[in-house]
């Protein structure tokens, strides 16, 4: 088994998954940041002070991260990042579904529709179990850091 | 073999300072910090709401006193969009719980509004959204004599005004 999560070029795969879907992510978001701070909104868990300094940084922490795993640069560091952001956000889709909010989870577009949900939850102890694998078995494989 | 913090520290500050440089020259932009949501009293409903040319996301608010007044008038129906936890532990007499979260055009509290009628909805108060947004789905709906009560259960409460109980 570790034998295969050594792998390199799993590695490489896990990586390159989990850095697009971030740059992704963070530049639909990046593109309509009133929208997003209404879905931050509507898990009403943060100030209403707060909502847009969230909107306005977070994309781009996620966007940064993302290309910078992409390319191989200070990976530890950006998968801890992603790992670290990831399991804040399905804490807040968990709490969500606990209160019974049927709203948009603002993953990516707010327009896809993706509602909170089981599935979501799914897809981000994914999304988690990706960044563990990159952070705690990196292979240099067309990194960029030395 | 653990991470460098300061390099984390790092990428996080450059993403953030990136962030309001863009937001600043963006046209898309937002204001730094968000502006709770501006309420406009109707100060010139005198009741009647035969505003036909009503827009629809247009909110129209009322104050405690007006809704006091409409209530002793038995003018209106009442309309609680908290979920039903919150509706049961108290709520203005006779008022319709209508949980926002949940909230479908089949809704079977539907059927309790008149659309003849003045129909104020409300929440716990302060800046709870779901007021607002259960009035835009009924005015989608076709309601036109919509009013928000901002004040909520909390204003009411806090006044000493009748309360039921489930």
């Amino acid at each position: 088994m570790k034998d295969i999560l050594r792998n390199k070029y799993l590695l490489l795969v896990s990586r390159i998954i989990l850095a697009l879907i971030f740059v992704f992510a963070g530049i639909e978001k990046i593109s309509n940041p009133e929208q997003f701070a209404v879905s931050i909104s509507n898990y009403r868990i943060f100030p209403v002070i707060s909502l847009n300094i969230i909107a306005i940084t977070l994309p781009w922490l996620e966007v940064i991260t993302g290309v910078l795993l992409l390319f191989g640069v200070a990976v530890k560091e950006n998968s801890a990042v992603i790992g670290t952001l990831m399991i804040l956000f399905t804490v807040f889709v968990f709490t969500a579904m606990l209160r019974g909010l049927d709203i948009d989870c603002g993953c990516f577009a707010t327009s896809d529709g993706q509602k909170v949900g089981l599935i979501k939850i799914l897809e981000n102890i994914g999304l988690i179990l990706l960044s563990i694998h990159v952070y705690f078995f990196h292979h240099k494989l067309f990194s960029i850091e030395n | 073999m653990k991470p460098d913090y300061r390099k984390i520290f790092i990428i996080v500050l450059v993403s953030f300072a990136l962030g309001f440089i863009y937001n600043f020259l963006s046209q898309n932009g937002i204001s730094i910090i968000r502006q709770e949501t501006e309420i406009i009293y109707d100060e010139t409903i005198n009741y009647d709401g035969n505003k036909d040319d009503i827009k629809i996301n247009e909110i129209r608010a009322l104050n405690t006193a007006q809704v006091y007044e409409i209530f002793t008038n038995k003018e209106a129906v009442f309309v609680d969009a908290r979920d039903s936890w919150d509706f049961s532990d108290g709520h203005i007499p006779g008022a319709v719980n209508i949980p926002e979260y949940k909230f479908t055009p089949d809704d079977p509290n539907i059927k309790y509004l008149d659309k003849n009628r003045k129909i104020i909805v409300y929440c716990e108060g302060d800046q709870c959204e779901v007021s607002q947004r259960l009035a835009v789905e009924l005015q989608k709906l076709g309601y036109k004599k919509v009013w928000i009560y901002f004040g909520g259960w909390k204003e009411w409460f806090e006044n000493n005004l009748p309360a039921e109980k489930l």
